[in-house]
């Protein structure tokens, strides 16, 4: 058979890779590499040869939706946005923490196609009780949604620490650092410290490495207490 | 517990993606958001030189980035680099999508593209430092090529062209181009095989 021919094979081989081959050459050649592991060896280093070429093009940022049809695509469980998640809120929550008690509930009405329990809490200034972060989480607490109401601006190394002192205890656990920047994140909860949510959660501004120390050595100067939502 | 910082944008080390496609494997899903902020401009532009349309190419995108997501647990980092590993497969997307719906023109109007980012040797030190190694031995060896067989092999890579539309594109017989590619493509390995 021709394709036994390792000039002929590379040559093809390398075509393939490139984009050459065509309709039916290309089908034809597809069946042989299913049959052939040495011919897909072949292929697979021209492939490797030629995408090296795949860095220097410059680059096009694709279109915001392909994110999205992406995510719908592979994880559509995720699409409906829980409650705690939905930006609205955020936005109206945002507004100020004076109106806020009141605010809450009604932003809670507005937004509620079904009911999920959930917490809500939002971290003010010990002094000033202004508003720095909001932060929710559902029922389970295995997850804290934080968005910073407030850009500040820290010195490099410095973070905004976030720590729980459970209800009833002198104790302080570690919970994570908060974005300082006017954006939101998610901050896992490690399994042991979900049942210990209950409680109060502190912030101390703190200058440290990338790495969340175990205890504050700051004092707080912001904090807050959860309160449960159901909508 | 830490935080996993926004930069995206500087996660782009070789090491930094291989880490992020293994953990795709493990379906770790923040690890495939961060591997697609640092990846899809390039693998975007090589997917709409091939495709042209923006819709299309943000298709061929999706597809390619549902294959990686299910394919990282075969990214070996000893055999590939991650880009390249990823650039063949949106590659491979674009061009079956283009091949399936044949009567794709490629039109003589359009300009040649001369690929001046490929053969630049006005690329600075730092330009060349932060090219791989293997990239720049491409680079060298695709220099050594005779102008149209590189012209040839950068337009059927870049833009997907098939036989028939480089002979249109180049205004060349067709048996003439086929030896130009055969003889570029075999030039290319024996050089990179030289380094």
């Amino acid at each position: 058979m021709r394709y036994q021919d390792p000039r002929l094979t590379e040559l093809l081989a390398a075509e393939y890779a490139l984009g050459t081959l065509k309709g039916r050459a290309r089908e034809r050649f597809e069946k042989l590499l299913q049959a052939h592991p040495n011919l897909r060896r072949q292929v697979r280093e021209w492939e490797l040869r030629l995408n090296q070429l795949a860095e220097s093009a410059p680059p096009v940022a694709p279109p915001a939706a392909a994110w999205s049809g992406l995510e719908q695509r592979l994880f559509p469980e995720t699409q409906r946005p829980r409650w705690f998640e939905r930006l609205n809120l955020w936005r109206s929550l945002a507004l100020g923490s004076s109106a806020m008690a009141g605010l809450l509930a009604v932003v809670l009405l507005v937004n509620t196609p079904q009911e999920t329990p959930g917490y809500v809490i939002m971290i003010n200034n010990t002094q000033s009780q202004q508003s720095a972060w909001m932060v929710s989480a559902p029922q389970d607490m295995d997850r804290l949604f934080v968005k910073s109401l407030k850009p500040m601006d820290l010195p490099k190394d410095v973070r905004c620490l976030l720590w729980l002192q459970p209800e009833g205890s002198q104790q302080v656990y570690a919970l994570g650092m908060l974005p300082d920047k006017g954006d939101e994140m998610v901050l896992p909860v490690a399994r042991d410290k979900r049942t210990m949510m209950p409680g109060q959660l502190m912030v101390t501004v703190e200058q440290v490495g990338d790495s969340m120390p175990t205890q504050p050595s700051g004092p707080i100067e912001y904090k807050g207490k959860w309160m449960p939502v159901k909508i | 517990m830490t935080i996993e910082k926004n930069s995206f944008l500087s996660m782009q080390t070789t090491e930094e993606l291989a880490q992020l496609l293994a953990r795709c494997a493990l379906k770790d899903r923040r690890a495939f958001e961060s591997l697609y902020r640092a990846s899809s401009a390039q693998l975007f532009s090589l997917v709409l030189r091939i495709v042209k349309d923006q819709d299309l190419a943000s298709e061929v995108l999706q597809e390619s980035y549902v294959k990686i997501w299910n394919r990282a647990g075969d990214f070996r980092v000893d055999l590939a680099k991650p880009l390249t590993w990823m650039g063949a497969i949106a590659r491979n997307q674009a061009i079956d999508l283009i091949r399936r719906s044949s009567s794709q023109p490629v039109t003589a109007s359009e300009p040649i593209e001369e690929f001046n980012w490929i053969a630049d040797d006005t690329a600075g030190p730092a330009e060349l430092v932060s090219q791989g190694f293997e990239e720049q031995a491409l680079h060298n060896c695709l220099k050594q090529l005779e102008g149209p067989q590189r012209q040839a092999m950068l337009l059927a890579y870049f833009k997907g062209m098939t036989h028939d539309e480089l002979a249109h594109h180049m205004a060349t017989p067709l048996g003439t181009v086929k030896s130009w590619l055969r003889r570029g493509l075999m030039r290319l390995k024996t050089c990179l095989e030289d380094k």
